[in-house]
């Protein structure tokens, strides 16, 4: 308990946020098997494989996006799946309907949005706690998209105008190489990382997560602060659930089924503990790629996916074990 | 009196129901001394304290600061007039570190991006001017800290932030010995910096070690306010206790 370094110029913050033990750890981890991945197979590390992974981890890193907002705020919310569905769908009926492919998109994400910020009211204003809103809510959404699909899948015909330029965005690749999903994904991800460690939001995010009534004593407005948490959950969702649209020109009602488990998986394996105040949109993305490369590694080698189910489960009780057994050390230490 | 007082309570009222926890009570605080707030548990000294704060307003009463009547309704108002409330139970961030709680709730974290050195070398430079020399280093957790350590970082806070009344709820509550002389030594060296203090405490010799008035809170009304060097011991607990009356004119 010396005082002198109290005044001394630090390092940049950045700095020592790069090397937070728990990023370093899923960092060195997503190394790991990345080695593990080019030893096995030598399709692995060629740059065709890995931008289709980046393609096909691109709709669960948007949606993880989203939910790591809602998880540093000791949130949960279980209804991205059913988001995704409902977005798809409300896009899908209305480029179907005949009307311009931006104006279906708006239409998509403002259903998210509006999707998330109902979770957020009955979460601040009724006070029930996130888990039952949204275990609720993911029962409600689902129901309404199946209810104005009538039940019935919606396929794009390419053939009407505006289709084409409509499934560029999940199909297209930037000068023919780089997926579209993947840019977006990364323009949302920069966001993200923006809105999170650097701006007034994402301080108090943290803040709320860690102590909501010293939050609430020291006057950050808490309701303000979930509530934008779930809007940008369901705007994500949503924005995913364009994409799923736009790459397969084909959607149906039971589409994203479980795809909120995958995204909190992806969260918890970056890093974010589940009661809140911890974890870092790095971790989030790391995490993501984590769960994009272990699933790729699987399916190049031949081993069946329900192994990969399994593998997937045990990573996350894994990667929560070590990190709890770090923080006991660091306690003791 | 000399000095005019920079927050004037009169004659507030706070019920709960049909519960009337506050019936009118007076108090004051001058710039640059420490009022101690004593009184057993239900006097109501928490529920006044919170009222301060804009958490739970007033039902009827006139508060002034500095000479101007004002209404409390929120921490953010409050925070506004330059009053600020070190809680108990501390309201500090575990998961944050020094820094991020000095700044917690500051407005002047825009809606763009803040500067994080500019706010690292803020936070050492006002822990510099109290004369804090118990923490190494200002990027620690806070969940690291010890309980003199915490209350020193939620006292830092309120100079951070140009308070001009500071409230201490208990601030000595749970510490040691030497931990309570450094956290008095603290509110002794805040109220020389102009600020003016209000401190809640149980803890007698302590009250009589840093305060210069002292309010008696019985059952939600306040029966004695008395200059520290008028009194003693014996009549404070006296009058917290019901069994004595204060007689004379009220400081």
């Amino acid at each position: 308990m010396t005082a002198t370094s109290v005044l001394a110029p630090k390092a940049s913050f950045d700095v020592r946020k790069l090397l937070h033990a728990r990023e370093a750890g899923v960092f060195a981890a997503l190394v790991l098997l990345f080695i593990l991945g080019t030893v096995l197979s030598p399709n692995f590390a060629q740059s065709g494989n890995l931008l289709s992974v980046g393609q096909q981890i691109s709709q669960i890193g948007i949606m993880a996006i989203g939910a790591t907002f809602v998880i540093i705020n000791g949130e949960i919310d279980l209804s991205v799946g059913s988001i995704y569905a409902l977005a798809a769908i409300s896009t899908g009926m209305a480029i179907a309907a005949g009307l311009a492919w931006p104006v279906a998109i708006l239409i998509g994400l403002g259903v998210g949005a509006v999707a998330g910020l109902l979770n957020g009211l009955a979460v601040v204003l009724l006070g029930v706690p996130s888990f039952i809103v949204t275990l609720g809510s993911l029962s409600v959404f689902r129901g309404i998209t199946l209810l104005i699909s009538d039940g019935a899948p919606i396929s794009l015909s390419a053939k009407q105008p505006g289709v084409a330029e409509f499934t560029l965005l999940g199909q297209g690749r930037l000068f023919g190489v780089v997926p579209m999903q993947l840019i977006i994904f990364a323009v949302i991800a920069a966001l993200g990382v923006v809105l999170l460690s650097r701006s007034r939001l994402g301080f108090n995010t943290y803040a709320v997560g860690g102590n909501q009534e010293a939050a609430r004593l020291v006057g950050i407005n808490v309701k303000t602060v979930k509530l934008t948490a779930f809007v940008l959950s369901g705007l994500t969702a949503a924005i995913a659930g364009v994409l799923g649209l736009s790459f397969l020109s084909y959607v149906q009602g039971v589409t994203g089924t479980g795809l909120e488990l995958t995204v909190i998986s992806a969260v918890i394996i970056g890093g974010a503990a589940l009661f809140g105040g911890s974890g870092t949109m790095w971790g989030t993305i790391i995490g993501v790629a984590f769960i994009g490369l272990l699933q790729n590694i699987l399916n190049i080698n031949g081993i069946s996916s329900f192994w990969q189910t399994v593998v997937t489960g045990l990573v996350i009780v894994a990667a929560v074990a070590a990190d709890t057994w770090q923080r006991k050390r660091k306690t003791r230490a | 009196m000399a000095e005019a007082p920079i927050i004037e309570l009169t004659n507030i009222v706070k019920s709960f129901g049909p519960v009337s926890v506050l019936k009118g009570v007076n108090l004051r605080a001058y710039p640059g001394k420490v009022t101690a707030l004593v009184g057993d548990n239900g006097a109501g000294k928490s529920t006044l304290i919170k009222g301060l704060a804009g958490v739970q307003p007033y039902d009827s009463g006139e508060v002034r600061f500095a000479g101007e009547a004002v209404h409390l309704h929120s921490p953010r108002e409050a925070s506004r007039l330059g009053i600020e409330v070190v809680y108990q139970d501390l309201a500090l961030c575990d998961n944050l570190d020094i820094v991020q709680n000095m700044f917690l709730g500051r407005e002047e974290l825009g809606f763009g991006t803040f500067d994080e050195g500019l706010m690292e070398r803020e936070a050492a430079e006002t822990l510099r001017q109290l004369s804090v020399r118990t923490v190494s280093s200002v990027r620690q957790k806070v969940s690291s800290l010890s309980g003199g350590q915490r209350q020193t970082v939620a006292i830092a806070r309120s100079v951070l932030k140009k308070a001009k009344v500071v409230v201490l709820d208990e601030p000595t509550a749970a510490l040691g010995v030497a931990q309570t002389e450094q956290v008095l030594e603290l509110v002794g060296r805040l109220a020389e910096q102009g600020v003016a203090v209000i401190l809640i405490s149980h803890n007698l010799a302590d009250v009589f070690a840093v305060a210069d008035y002292i309010s008696v809170l019985y059952l939600g009304q306040m029966v004695a306010s008395v200059k520290a060097e008028d009194t003693n011991r014996d009549d404070i607990v006296g009058y917290i206790t019901g069994s004595k009356t204060y007689n004379g004119v009220q400081a």
